[in-house]
């Protein structure tokens, strides 16, 4: 009941004219930093927080709230339609997105994603303002072991994501890895792979490698086709998900959901790596596995979910410790102390119209996405009609001001354009990128976290083993490899029983 | 001896002749366009919220729009790499933190000349405060000292990465008070101080803006101020320096202009500067922060710099830091 009390008191906040006003400006903001590739919401949320000075705190907050989620449902746009990831979240919605973007079904795919992200959305809300408390301990329960052990975790699943090779799975991983080094080595403070450029001292920025991997390599392959694009325009049918696709749906939005919730309230793991695990499961509980990187539908449904949900739950630990649990986060950090909030678990009693105005706010917010995203599907699939030769240079003009606004350092669009090219030989050799993408996102945190772990352990590698949540991890990983091992091993036994034939 | 001495007077006064004009020209009507405002520090955070700041102080004194630009990463080695580069004109100027420094002191990671600038005034500075988890029985420093002696090395502490103010002012702590305390280092402080409100660390001598909301919370409690008198954040904590005379160890802000900048025209800038440290809009905006308004002279600055370096290098060789790869 007094939940109830609290969501009308909240709704009491955001009904108010002008707080609904800046709401809306907040996610319509977000949206389209979200479909413009590289631009993200730090970026965008910085540049805008000077305005908190003369903004009264609620609406302010809940305006910069709106360009984050936002975001995230903007960057699969431009994932699904041109196979660019408009946003880290959405790497792995170019997969399938892009598939049905070229079967015709550009607008199915963005369909489901506008409608899985609302659902999750609304799930998200009620999560917040019922668990934030107990989640926010969740959070605190994870530390260097068991961050490891979800790690490894997420590598292994990554090899199962690859639809092709397992050897090359493999090595795309391993490059990741490698990729994932380059910067200061956390626990001497020397730099490794930075070939003495101070620009690298800080790593490769994971923007700068998606869309040079994704993007620019795309626009390459385009590029060799002369003008054959009909694939992607004339067989344009459905607008909306069908009764199918629901049915195929339903499931993973719910799971997915239920993930990225989980994932966003861990710091540092965000939604990013929850649109990765949700697609992961689906693939694995799937009775079409192969379906999958060909235009399945589940494998959009499920990770845009996740990532919407994990984008709303990662303001539970600001919300509950008063510690940001990404670089976005760290942001609102900021914003909220320049109104003069302390940002923590005291925020629900000194400031019950921020806290609850807050929480309600992301729940009327996803529901403006919708109805802003619904009528935009149609206008997003005619823009897949405009000829190529047109459309490329703006892609590329749109990413590189994107990412050289990253670091304000042109060091970044080199970066990415190498990135480019090595994304189209890989691609022609016939690897897959999304096991890299992940290897770099994990590789350094498996790292970081391994060797803290042992330091904080004084070298004693058990504490893996004896903390429970990082041994379930662990188990998880080592009955993944053996799902992975077994097929395999039966496939080389049944070659060997062949061959002895 | 005497001829060539007359050489180079004659030399310096053409040299004087034809720069004159020149730089009283742009000294005299100094501003008339756009100040941009180098920061090594990405947007959004304290450092850019100081920085914003004080812009907004500097605008109202010199009547000139002053851009923010971030250029984070490396330490703000970046931010000075531009600056470097930069018209010695006022028109670019730099603000910096104590890391910064931390890393002049201890590598050769720079191309260019790391110190070639010229000191306008420091800015700002905010004391670290000393936080151990709420469960933790350490009350007070004497405390952490009795805890630390009795078993070497089985006390740690958090930092928010190596050769950070929160790293060295730690390690200075050890060196005064002959302590062994396992350093873990973190990337950045928000994750240090989550680890360390969850029991996994024992101390960390953390920035005062991220510390308060958890302190605030009840989940760390403050031991002291790394300050040598309390500071205005918490006024009733202690200094460090009760218990171990003469520590200090806080983290600050001060701008540069690139070398070579006239002196009127950096002059002028730290009058500016003085006149928004002293704005009560920006004072209070800064006391959100935790930060303290430190105006210096440009001589206060460049004291202040090298005593600074110096102790850098002492904490560093007696704690055998090292932020270069080392043959082992």
């Amino acid at each position: 009941m007094e939940l109830l009390h609290n969501l009308f008191y909240g709704f009491g906040v955001i009904l108010d004219p002008v707080t609904l006003l800046y709401c809306l400006i907040g996610v319509t903001l977000g949206t389209l930093i979200g479909v413009l590739p590289g631009l993200g919401p730090v970026a965008t949320i910085s540049i805008l927080l000077p305005m908190t000075y003369y903004l009264p705190p609620v609406p302010a907050l809940i305006m910069l709230v709106g360009i984050y989620y936002g975001s995230q449902y903007g960057g699969s746009t431009t994932a699904i339609l041109v196979n660019i990831p408009g946003e880290s979240a959405s790497v792995i919605t170019c997969i399938d997105g892009h598939e049905m973007a070229k079967q015709g079904r550009a607008g199915a795919a963005l369909g489901i994603a506008a409608f899985g992200s609302f659902i999750a959305g609304t799930f998200a809300t009620f999560v917040i303002a019922i668990f934030a408390p107990p989640l926010g301990e969740f959070a605190l329960d994870f530390g260097s072991p068991e961050y490891f052990s979800l790690m490894l975790l997420g590598l292994v699943a990554a090899v199962v994501l690859a639809h092709g090779s397992l050897i090359k799975a493999i090595a795309m991983v391993l490059i990741g890895l490698v990729l994932g080094i380059v910067g200061t080595d956390s626990n001497s403070g020397i730099a490794r792979f930075t070939f003495g450029e101070i620009a690298l001292t800080d790593g490769v920025d994971f923007a700068v490698a998606a869309l040079g991997l994704f993007g620019f390599s795309e626009v390459m392959r385009n590029l060799e086709k002369s003008e054959k694009r009909e694939t992607y325009s004339t067989r344009i049918h459905d607008l909306l998900p069908s009764r199918d696709d629901w049915k195929r749906s339903w499931k993973p939005i719910l799971r997915g959901t239920a993930l990225g919730s989980l994932f966003g309230t861990i710091p540092g793991a965000g939604a990013t790596i929850s649109s990765f695990a949700a697609y992961t499961l689906e693939k694995k509980l799937s009775h079409e596995p192969h379906n999958f990187g060909h235009g399945a539908i589940e494998g959009v449904a499920a990770p845009e979910s996740a990532n919407n949900a994990a984008a709303q739950t990662s303001i539970i630990p600001l919300l509950t410790l008063g510690i940001p649990g990404t670089a976005t986060m760290a942001v609102m950090l900021g914003a909220m102390t320049i109104v003069g909030i302390t940002p923590g678990p005291m925020v629900m009693v000194t400031n019950p119209d921020l806290f609850w105005g807050l929480i309600v706010s992301m729940w009327v917010g996803n529901l403006f996405l919708v109805i802003l995203n619904l009528p935009l599907i149609g206008v997003w699939v005619k823009l897949l009609q405009v000829p190529y030769r047109l459309l490329y240079p703006l892609i590329l003009l749109v990413a590189v001001v994107g990412i050289y606004s990253i670091n304000n350092n042109h060091l970044d669009v080199m970066l990415a354009a190498g990135f480019g090219i090595a994304g189209y030989v890989l691609h022609k050799l016939g690897c897959e990128l999304p096991p890299l993408i992940l290897g770099f996102i994990l590789g350094p945190l498996i790292e970081e976290h391994l060797r803290r772990a042992m330091l904080i352990s004084r070298g004693d590698p058990s504490i893996f083993f004896t903390q429970p949540l990082s041994a379930a991890f662990l188990a998880v990983a080592a009955l993944l490899i053996l799902m992975i091992a077994i097929p395999n091993l039966r496939h080389i036994r049944d070659e060997a029983a062949l061959e002895e034939d | 001896m005497l001829r060539s001495l007359k050489h180079v007077c004659k030399a310096l006064l053409f040299t004087a002749i034809l720069t004159f004009p020149v730089s009283v020209a742009s000294a005299a009507d100094f501003p008339n366009k756009p100040i941009r405002w180098v920061l090594g520090f990405g947007a959004g955070g304290a450092s850019d919220i100081l920085a914003r700041s004080v812009a907004r102080g500097l605008e109202k004194d010199l009547g000139v729009q002053v851009v923010v630009e971030n250029r984070p990463g490396a330490s703000g080695i970046i931010a000075a790499g531009v600056v470097h580069e930069a018209p010695k004109d006022g028109y670019t100027i730099l603000l910096l933190s104590n890391s910064y420094f931390n890393n002049v002191a201890l590598t050769d990671k720079f191309d260019f000349d790391p110190l070639n600038f010229e000191p306008v005034t420091e800015v700002a500075a905010t004391p670290n405060i000393v936080v151990v988890p709420a469960s933790s029985e350490i009350m007070s420093i004497q405390d952490l000292i009795d805890a630390a002696k009795a078993a070497p090395g089985k006390l740690s502490y958090a930092s928010g990465g190596v050769g950070t103010g929160t790293h060295f002012g730690t390690e200075l702590f050890k060196t005064m008070t002959d302590t062994d305390i396992l350093h873990i280092p973190y990337k950045g402080t928000q994750p240090a101080l989550l680890d360390l409100a969850a029991g996994r660390i024992d101390v960390m001598f953390a920035g005062a803006s991220p510390a308060l909301p958890l302190i605030t919370a009840k989940r760390l409690r403050p031991i002291a101020v790394t300050s040598s008198r309390p500071a205005a954040v918490m006024p009733d904590l202690p200094p460090v320096a009760e218990t171990v005379p003469g520590y200090e160890a806080v983290t600050w802000y001060a701008a540069f202009a690139p070398k070579g900048t006239p002196k009127e025209v950096v002059d002028r800038l730290n009058g500016a500067f003085k006149a928004a440290l002293s704005d009560e809009q920006v004072v209070a905006d800064l006391e959100k922060q935790a930060f303290d308004a430190e105006p210096t002279t440009p001589e206060g600055l460049a004291e202040l710099l090298a005593t600074f370096i110096q102790q850098t290098k002492e904490t560093a060789q007696k704690a055998r830091i090292t932020l270069e790869a080392t043959p082992q």
